[in-house]
């Protein structure tokens, strides 16, 4: 689609309007961001919470991952502070992989109450700055990072998401994922924006 | 009327060589029409089922490649998804929608017509409409229902491919018949030529009449049998034919033989008649005549023994009288032997013995020169006396002739011998013979051509013989003499019947 435009516009425009309409392109996105308000923030994390459970039907976890608990649930870990609200609550008792799923809250790294196996640890904006720390004591340990952070895939995350004209995308970096011994599936891998190797 | 009735009447006047071919090749046409039908019938199913799993696959790949695209929004990659189906010609639209029934991605040939994606999930179903054929099913991940996807594909492949198999089918039907026809008309001749012969073999007996011509029966089957029984038919019609004319030719003959018989007996009868009338006659006349004949000879007697003194002259007179009176007497004896017959008594008898005393008995007159000629001795059964009486009559006959025609050379040759089955004794004299005129006449009683007589002799021979069993048979020729052959069967069987 949007190459369709491009190309488009490129037939139908000349060059110096070609300036124009990128750097209207790039202040539509700014101002996408900047402006968006609280209906849109609801509406924009409820779709990052469907995207969350999603992820999970198309990675596939080594046996290991499940292997210390009896009850074997599929712990959704939201790390820092909640963004999505109530959107998550959605997903408690989904099924996923043939398990339930549970969503587990880790407000502090450092300081973890539970001894609980994440699958899937969504690193909110809160974290920013201490995501390397958190990138690190989160590897190797089968769990698929996912987080909104800006360049979270090329900082080592496994799955960064992002906003492009209005829809939720993601970047996959194999790389991390690879190294959480997880397999993502091929049909996730077509709708990944970039996929870094 | 049913078809084959129809057809069965059609074919009447059509001759049995297009009937066969026309039976072949119905059948023939009709089993390859069956066969061929089933055939593309089949296939037509086959085709069907192949396209319609076919598009299931295809359908259930695209789901499938579909659900990360419905699970993540992106209309895009469903789009391309569905795209990738322009490589199968016959699909026209397909469509993804999302689990709330909403169109969510469209694919659609743009060269056809009727590719409008139906606005909502609800109503559809697999299956075959109208002209196309739709594959419905639910996309799911994770065994929930995440989407909907719809694909409509014309029927353009399978009917083309239908058309091709019609052709070729049709190519190949009109070859087999083609090859049934050469087959028939070749094959048709193992019956055909048999009946054509058969036919042709009546037409010539018809024609020619003649039943003597057989056909060759060249096969065991039922027309071998046929040419068998039309064979033995020829063989019924010959015999029986045979039999006809046997039949016809013996009807001449009984015919015939009837015929004399009748003649003989209307002879029988006017001669019996004739005899009846006689016997009384003669009964009565012969006993009024007798009765003054003998006064008269008495009277004579006296009369001569008182004239015979006194005038010799008149010797001769008397004589004359007397021999007169004498024949009379025999004229007398002799109708009165002929008119009643006496039974016969006989005796065995040596023949040549017999015939020499017989002509010994005889007195010859006027130097008649006898000769015997007794070839065999025979012993048979004879009355004597009425033989002997044949004898007489038939000698004096010869006698008289060869006396009263004067001929010089006077012999008569008495022969007695065997032939065949019959004993004979044949005299044969030097006479004149038996003038034409007379001839028929001669065993008529009452016909005499002598100046005395009554015409008795012969038929009273004929009778004697007959008597016995035998019979007379009279040849004569003009100038050098009579041959009467008296011939009694060597076996006598007496014929009762005339003894009355």
């Amino acid at each position: 689609m949007y190459k369709f435009i491009f190309h488009g516009v490129k037939q139908t425009l000349c060059l110096f309007n070609m300036k124009i309409i990128f750097a209207f392109f790039i202040a539509t996105s700014l101002a996408l961001n900047a402006n968006a308000d609280s209906t849109d923030q609801d509406l924009e994390y409820k779709v990052k919470a469907a995207y969350l459970y999603n992820f999970t039907k198309f990675i596939s976890w080594p046996d290991k991952a499940f292997s210390n608990e009896t009850n074997q649930t599929l712990n959704i870990c939201i790390y820092g502070v909640d963004p999505f609200g109530h959107a998550i609550d959605l997903l408690n008792n989904k099924k996923a992989k043939g398990r339930n799923v549970t969503i587990e809250y880790v407000v502090d790294v450092n300081n973890k109450t539970t001894d609980t196996q994440c699958h899937v640890a969504f690193i909110s904006k809160s974290y920013e700055k201490e995501l390397v720390s958190v990138l690190e004591y989160l590897t190797n340990k089968n769990i698929l990072t996912v987080s909104d952070i800006g360049g979270f895939a090329i900082k080592g995350g496994c799955i960064g998401l992002g906003v492009v004209r209005g829809k939720v995308r993601f970047n996959v970096n194999l790389k991390s994922t690879q190294a959480a011994e997880l397999k993502v599936s091929a049909k996730l891998l077509e709708l990944a924006k970039v996929v870094i190797e | 009327m049913s078809v084959l009735d129809y057809i069965t009447d059609l074919g009447k006047g059509v001759p049995i060589r297009r009937k066969l071919l026309m039976i072949v090749l119905i059948t023939t046409n009709l089993a390859l029409m069956l066969a061929v039908s089933a055939v593309v019938f089949y296939d037509r199913q086959a085709t069907k089922r192949n396209m319609t799993e076919e598009l299931r696959v295809l359908t259930q790949v695209i789901s499938q490649r579909s659900t990360a695209a419905l699970a993540f929004d992106d209309k895009q990659l469903a789009i391309e998804n569905l795209q990738t189906l322009s490589e199968k010609e016959t699909i026209i639209t397909a469509c993804i929608f999302n689990k709330d029934g909403k169109l969510f991605g469209n694919y659609d040939r743009n060269d056809s017509v009727d590719t409008e994606c139906p606005q909502t999930h609800v109503d559809l179903k697999s299956g075959f409409f109208d002209n196309y054929y739709n594959e419905f099913q639910t996309i799911n991940l994770d065994k929930v229902d995440i989407g909907y996807i719809y694909i409509k594909s014309t029927l353009d492949e399978i009917n083309e491919r239908l058309i091709k198999y019609i052709v070729v089918v049709a190519f190949i039907f009109v070859v087999a018949s083609f090859v049934a026809f050469l087959f028939a008309l070749k094959l048709q001749k193992i019956i055909t030529t048999p009946i054509h012969e058969l036919a042709s073999v009546s037409r010539t007996i018809y024609d020619n009449k003649d039943y003597s011509i057989r056909v060759e029966a060249k096969t065991n089957d039922e027309m071998g049998h046929l040419v068998e029984a039309f064979n033995d038919m020829l063989s019924g019609i010959e015999e029986r034919d045979e039999a006809l004319v046997d039949a016809k030719n013996n009807l001449e003959h009984l015919v015939k033989e009837r015929t004399r018989k009748l003649k003989e007996a209307q002879n029988e009868l006017i001669r019996n008649e004739r005899m009846a009338t006689l016997g009384q006659l003669t009964a009565t006349v012969s006993h009024e005549i007798r009765n003054p004949l003998g006064t008269i000879r008495t009277s004579m007697f006296t009369l001569s023994n008182k004239l015979k003194d006194k005038d010799s002259s008149i010797e001769n007179i008397i004589e004359r009288i007397e021999r007169n009176i004498v024949r009379c007497d025999n004229i007398i004896t002799e109708l009165l032997d002929y008119s009643r017959i006496r039974a016969l008594n006989h005796e065995k008898t040596n023949l040549n013995t017999w015939i020499r005393s017989v002509v010994a008995d005889i007195e010859m007159v006027n130097n008649v020169d006898v000769k015997l000629d007794l070839n065999e001795s025979v012993d048979i059964e004879i009355d004597q006396d009425l033989l002997h009486r044949v004898m007489i009559n038939v000698i004096e006959n010869a006698c008289q002739s060869m006396e009263e025609a004067e001929v010089e050379d006077k012999t008569l040759l008495i022969e007695c011998g065997v032939n065949n089955s019959r004993t004979e004794i044949i005299i044969t004299d030097t006479g004149p013979g038996i003038p034409d005129s007379v001839y028929p006449h001669i065993f008529e009683p009452l016909y005499s051509t002598k100046g005395f007589g009554i015409g008795l002799g012969l038929p009273i021979v004929k009778q004697i013989m007959e008597q016995h069993g035998g019979g007379i048979e009279v040849s004569s020729e003009d100038g050098v003499g009579t041959r009467v052959v008296l011939w009694l069967p060597s076996v006598l069987n007496f014929d009762h019947k005339k003894v009355s």
